[in-house]
């Protein structure tokens, strides 16, 4: 076997053996899609603009943590 | 404050958590294009229902289902006592289930998002990693009240020292004490192996003579917090009645109403005769508990002004419970809890 087909079989082992390893993450990324929740809640500019803060009411009673 | 919603990108592919797709726990309508129809039947919290996280985590959720966090028994256990039967009844009823066990801690309020407080939400902790502790995000917010802020200076006086020490809430209580050991305990006081002073701090250890000889007498008589703590702490009284509560912050010394033979840091506790009268109960043997119980301040020093002189203590008297100081129209029990130091004999 020349240098460079040696080379080339290590690489592929090489390649193989890390998708072997991390076929459990790569199977589930691939088989579904970004879901629209994903969509929204990774992006910071299109969250930003859905976001409504809660209402804070003049004179409510906010009571704090147990103890 | 929508940054508190943010989801990190980079873990939806490295966790494992993220497998399912969001509506595995969530629900809600992963199609839809608007936010409304989105979150139409959304879950907030899904680990209220423990048999989601079961799926995996099935020793840990067995034991938490009887844990305090999550069955906050120790909220019915405080105020049962001042309780008839028939009142017990109602309490159950009216009370505890409507109200008190609202407040268990979930899963995810320790491990993914922070418990909202008040209606202060701080959203998730980091980007809805599953972090293995967060306790500045997760136990500060609903012990904020008390021992939060008084651990870490924020309510005045001193900051504790383990705090000063980059110690955190996680170092002394172990994780049994939040996952549950399997036992249903109706207090905290009940829990084995919580964590004492003396598990680190051993008797007969100590540098100095002065400090071998002044734990030596006091052993048994007084507790570590009565010598150690540094600064007045929180004693509130009169919360939940729908006006806020009163609190103010104070250091009181006195018997402890669990063991009288022992003195010991006492704290006003919030109930007070009228805390369930909303729910038409009068708290028939009000006076049955006292209003202070003992209690260790997360504000422990090795030098307070205590434990430089005996005279604070045994001239001055300084910071006992008397008579005076007890609060108006309190229980009458709380006069069995006045202690009067005795004088050195020399």
């Amino acid at each position: 076997m020349s240098k460079r087909k040696g080379i080339a079989v290590f690489l592929i082992l090489i390649i193989l053996s890390w998708m072997i390893y991390h076929s459990n993450d790569l199977s589930w990324a691939a088989s579904r899609g970004t879901s629209n929740c994903e969509k929204c809640h990774t992006n910071d500019a299109v969250l930003k603009t859905l976001y409504k803060p809660p209402k804070v009411e003049a004179g409510a009673v906010v009571e704090e943590g147990e103890g | 404050m929508y940054k508190a919603f943010l989801v990190d990108q980079n873990l939806i592919a490295k966790d494992v958590h993220f497998e399912q797709g969001c509506i595995s726990c969530h629900k809600g309508n992963e199609k839809a294009q608007t936010k409304e129809e989105a979150h139409k039947s959304m879950v907030k919290r899904p680990s209220d229902d423990l048999a989601l996280c079961a799926q995996c985590h099935e020793e840990i959720t067995k034991t938490y289902k009887n844990a305090l966090h999550y069955t906050t028994a120790g909220l019915r256990h405080g105020v049962s006592g001042r309780f008839s039967k028939e009142e017990m009844k109602a309490f159950e009823g009216k009370v505890f289930e409507k109200s008190c066990r609202t407040c268990h801690s979930t899963c995810g309020e320790c491990h993914v998002k922070s418990p909202v407080i008040g209606g202060v939400n701080l959203g998730l902790i980091k980007g809805h990693q599953f972090v293995k502790r967060a306790e500045d995000k997760t136990c500060a917010l609903c012990h904020g009240g008390r021992v939060y802020p008084e651990f870490t200076g924020e309510y005045g006086g001193v900051a504790d020292v383990h705090y000063q020490k980059n110690m955190f809430c996680l170092d002394c209580h172990k994780k049994s004490e939040f996952h549950g050991d399997g036992n249903a305990y109706v207090s905290r006081r009940e829990v084995k192996d919580k964590p004492s002073c003396t598990q680190c701090h051993k008797m007969g250890q100590e540098k100095t003579e002065k400090a071998k000889k002044a734990h030596a007498d006091h052993s048994e008589k007084v507790s570590c917090s009565a010598c150690h703590a540094a600064a007045p702490y929180r004693n509130c009284s009169e919360c939940h009645l729908g006006k806020g509560a009163t609190a103010k912050p104070a250091l009181y010394l006195g018997l402890n109403p669990r063991d009288k033979k022992t003195v010991t840091t006492l704290r006003l506790v919030p109930t007070v005769k009228e805390t369930f009268k909303k729910a038409d109960i009068q708290s028939e043997a009000y006076d049955s508990l006292p209003n202070y119980w003992d209690t260790v301040p997360h504000n422990i020093r090795k030098r307070t002004e205590r434990t430089r002189s005996c005279d604070v203590c045994h001239v001055e008297k300084k910071d006992f419970l008397t008579k005076e100081k007890l609060i108006k129209n309190g229980s009458k029990a709380n006069e069995g809890l006045l202690y009067e130091p005795k004088p050195i004999k020399k």
